[in-house]
């Protein structure tokens, strides 16, 4: 009984030590430096938009959405255009990759 | 114990190069030990090797900002004073000047080899504030914002990763000058990182058909003078030719159809002229800044894809494949210098002009990028002004003040007055060298092809149709007059000092 109750509590253990491992890595932010392949933004008076950048380590493509109106307007007016190379802040939120720090690696 | 260590480091290593040849890439993480927290901390880790190479960088314009003019700039070649971006004005951001303390620097400054140049004052003797990273970390996302080391670094792994220069590391500035991808420079943008053989025939990689060369296959370096002159500067370390490789055994056309016409030519057509058919052939680069409507609200469509108004910086103007202009140049320029007068401001200013005609044997007809500026002048004292942009005019679009911290940070009088003149640039083109098939060909400059303006360039006509070049009489326009610069090369800063 002992053994039963210590087993319980070890794997108890086991999977909150998981969840809340899993939980860090969800809220954690991810840095990545990549080059945007594509922005896609709807219309003028978007609130949203979403930019695939190619992550200059991996090669991977990563899609971005980013909601804040800096960014917004810089895409708006082609400030920001493919082709940038950005560096990126982004949180995973509802399988979302949403963007807190979105700059270009060059120029002013 | 530590020095038996080093020593034993220094042994394999050497071992490691010699057993692979020049070509080795040494692998530093047996030297970088240390936890770094800025790039002083990394520099000083570099230095306990490589003291000598940080003598040597600071006797660079990389790090000075400035260098003996060697008789580039016309009007200079007894000049005792330096000059480079440190002194000069251009038709871009214009200037790092502006600010009562040069605050300008705290932007301009992340172009410059070394941390922290962030104002007046900065000291060029401290060895610790090279930035050898920029020139020699691959890996570790390096960078700065704003002369701060950006938060995205990993200073430990950048220095581990140190190696000789590549294309990107050259390119963190050069392909942003004038403050953008492809502002500056319609051959120098971040396409070319990974360019393929039909943009650049030397920098795309072995894998893309290209040769794989870096900046430096062809800007030579010894003892880091980085060799090769620009066409808006007044320094250099040394001069680059495509020559430099394609002569004697390796000279161009030997087996080519018309070989011996085309070789006919190149007293006269430098190979730049035939092999750099278009320029920005991928990305559109600036071709005009107007400064004058900083402030208007203007609302206008982009141009090529690209921002073309923006209220703190003024109108921009973008192409994409764009045809070069044609000139004569022997190597020098005229460009205009602080503090010079401008003769007539109704008139567009010539900032930079290279140097030579039809009846200077030295001279060859070159390729540029032409640019148009429209930048504030003293309407008083009738010179170009220097201003305040980062932290100044960017932010309170206030002219009169910025202007102000301009001259005092700059020294540069202001009498109160200002008024916009135009300007204009000659911009050389040495980059993106396009494959042999798509080098001119003889319709394109004659019989009717509109490559050579024959008149501006001082022919009676067509060379071909005349029977001869420069070298018959019948085919030189004697009547030609020098063009007007529209400045009076009188030296602020050398008069005064
Ligand atoms: C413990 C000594 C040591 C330290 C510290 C050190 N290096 Fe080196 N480094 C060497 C040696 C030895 C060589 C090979 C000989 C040479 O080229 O001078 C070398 C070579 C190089 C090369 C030429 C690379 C190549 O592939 O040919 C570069 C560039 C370089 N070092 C940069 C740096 C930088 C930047 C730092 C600081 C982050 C640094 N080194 C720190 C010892 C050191
Ligand atoms: C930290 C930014 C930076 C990096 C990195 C950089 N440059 Fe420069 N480069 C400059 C600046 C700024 C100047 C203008 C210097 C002056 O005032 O003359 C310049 C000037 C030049 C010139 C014109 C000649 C001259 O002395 O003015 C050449 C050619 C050049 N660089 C080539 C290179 C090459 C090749 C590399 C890579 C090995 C490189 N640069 C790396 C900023 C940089
Ligand atoms: C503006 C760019 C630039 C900066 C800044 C720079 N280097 Fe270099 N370095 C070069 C170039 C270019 C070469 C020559 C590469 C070649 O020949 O292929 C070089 C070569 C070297 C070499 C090889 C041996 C030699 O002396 O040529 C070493 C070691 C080195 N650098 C160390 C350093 C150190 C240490 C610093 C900082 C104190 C530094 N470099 C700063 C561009 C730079
Ligand atoms: C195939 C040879 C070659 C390669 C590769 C090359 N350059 Fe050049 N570059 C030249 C020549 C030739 C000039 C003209 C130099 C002169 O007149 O002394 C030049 C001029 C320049 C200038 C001055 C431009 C101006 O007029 O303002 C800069 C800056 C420069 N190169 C940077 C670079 C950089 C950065 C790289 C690598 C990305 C590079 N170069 C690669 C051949 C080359
Ligand atoms: C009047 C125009 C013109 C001038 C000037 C010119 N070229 Fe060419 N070049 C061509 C043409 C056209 C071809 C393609 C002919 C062919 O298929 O061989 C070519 C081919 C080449 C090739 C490839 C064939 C070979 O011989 O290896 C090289 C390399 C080359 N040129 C280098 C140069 C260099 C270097 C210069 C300056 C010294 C120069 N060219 C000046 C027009 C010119
Ligand atoms: C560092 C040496 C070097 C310099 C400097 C250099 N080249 Fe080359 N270039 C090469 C090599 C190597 C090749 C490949 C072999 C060949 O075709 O000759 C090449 C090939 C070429 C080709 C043939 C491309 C094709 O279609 O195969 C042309 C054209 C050319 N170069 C033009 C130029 C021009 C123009 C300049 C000056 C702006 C220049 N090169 C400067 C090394 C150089
Ligand atoms: C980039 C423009 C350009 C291209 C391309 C070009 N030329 Fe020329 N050509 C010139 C110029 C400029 C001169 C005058 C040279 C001088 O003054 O020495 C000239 C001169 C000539 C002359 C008279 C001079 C002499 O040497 O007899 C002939 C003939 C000629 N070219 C034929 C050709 C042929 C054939 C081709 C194609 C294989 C060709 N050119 C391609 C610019 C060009």
């Amino acid at each position: 009984m002992k053994k039963a109750v210590s087993i319980v509590m070890v794997i108890t253990l086991m999977a909150l030590t998981i969840v809340s491992f899993s939980r860090v890595a969800s809220a954690e932010d991810i840095k990545m430096v990549g080059v945007i392949t594509k922005i896609e933004i709807a219309g003028k008076d978007a609130k949203t938009a979403t930019a695939t950048l190619k992550d200059n380590k991996s090669g991977k493509l990563v899609v971005i959405t980013v909601n804040d109106d800096l960014t917004l307007d810089k895409f708006k007016d082609h400030r920001i255009v493919e082709g940038d190379e950005i560096r990126c802040k982004y949180e995973t939120v509802d399988g979302k990759n949403v963007s807190k720090i979105f700059r270009k690696t060059a120029g002013c | 114990m530590k020095k038996r260590l080093s020593t034993f480091f220094v042994g394999t290593m050497l071992l490691a190069i010699s057993s692979n040849g020049m070509a080795a890439q040494v692998d530093h993480a047996d030297f970088i030990r240390g936890k770094y927290k800025s790039g002083p901390d990394v520099t000083k880790e570099c230095l306990k090797c490589h003291e000598k190479q940080a003598d040597d960088i600071m006797k660079t314009s990389h790090w000075k900002w400035k260098g003996p003019t060697k008789g580039h700039v016309r009007g200079y070649e007894n000049s005792k004073v330096e000059y480079g971006k440190t002194n000069m004005l251009n038709s871009f951001c214009v200037t790092v000047e502006g600010g009562p303390n040069q605050e300008a620097r705290g932007h301009c400054g992340e172009c410059h080899a070394g941390y922290f140049w962030d104002k007046k004052g900065f000291d060029l003797t401290d060895k610790t504030k090279v930035d050898c990273l920029v020139c020699h970390a691959q890996q570790g996302d390096y960078g700065r914002e704003n002369n701060e080391i950006s938060d995205f670094t990993d200073l430990k792994k950048a220095a581990v990763s140190v190696g000789l220069p590549t294309i990107k590391n050259c390119g963190a500035c050069h392909f942003s000058g004038g403050g953008d991808d492809a502002v500056k420079h319609g051959d120098l943008d971040s396409t070319l990182k990974t360019a393929d053989k039909s943009l650049d025939v030397h920098m795309a990689s072995t894998t893309k058909g290209g040769q794989g060369l870096d900046c430096q296959s062809c800007h030579t370096t010894k003892d880091h003078q980085i060799s090769g002159a620009s066409t808006m500067l007044a320094t250099h370390e040394g001069r680059v030719t495509c020559e430099d490789c394609h002569s004697g055994k390796n000279a161009p056309h030997q087996n080519s159809r018309n070989g011996v016409i085309l070789n006919s030519h190149l007293k006269s057509v430098a190979c730049q002229s035939c092999h750099i058919p278009f320029f920005a052939r991928k990305k559109a680069t600036r071709v005009s800044w107007d400064w004058s409507t900083v402030g208007k609200n203007l609302t206008l469509p982009p141009q090529e894809g690209r921002i073309s108004y923006d209220n703190a910086r003024g109108t921009y103007g973008w192409a994409k494949n764009v045809v070069p202009t044609y000139m004569w140049y022997d190597g020098t320029i005229n460009r205009y210098m602080k503090g010079d007068k401008i003769k007539d401001p109704s008139k567009p200013l010539i900032f930079m002009k290279p140097y030579g005609s039809i009846t200077e044997s030295s001279a060859k007809i070159y390729p540029f990028k032409y640019f148009t500026g429209k930048q504030p002048m003293d309407s008083q004292y009738k010179y170009l002004s220097v201003f305040q942009q980062y932290k100044g005019l960017w932010d309170t679009l206030n002219w009169q003040k910025s202007l102000e911290d301009g001259a005092k940070g700059s020294g540069l009088p202001y009498s109160g007055k200002y008024q916009f003149v135009n300007t204009i640039s000659y911009i050389g083109l040495d980059h993106m060298v396009a494959p042999k098939e798509d080098a001119l060909t003889c319709g394109d400059c004659h019989m009717g092809g509109t490559r050579m303006n024959w008149k501006a360039l001082g022919y009676n006509g067509d060379p071909m149709l005349m029977g001869g070049g420069r070298d018959k009489k019948a085919s030189v326009n004697h009547q030609q007059k020098p063009a007007d610069l529209n400045f009076i090369q009188e030296n602020w800063v050398q008069k005064h000092q």
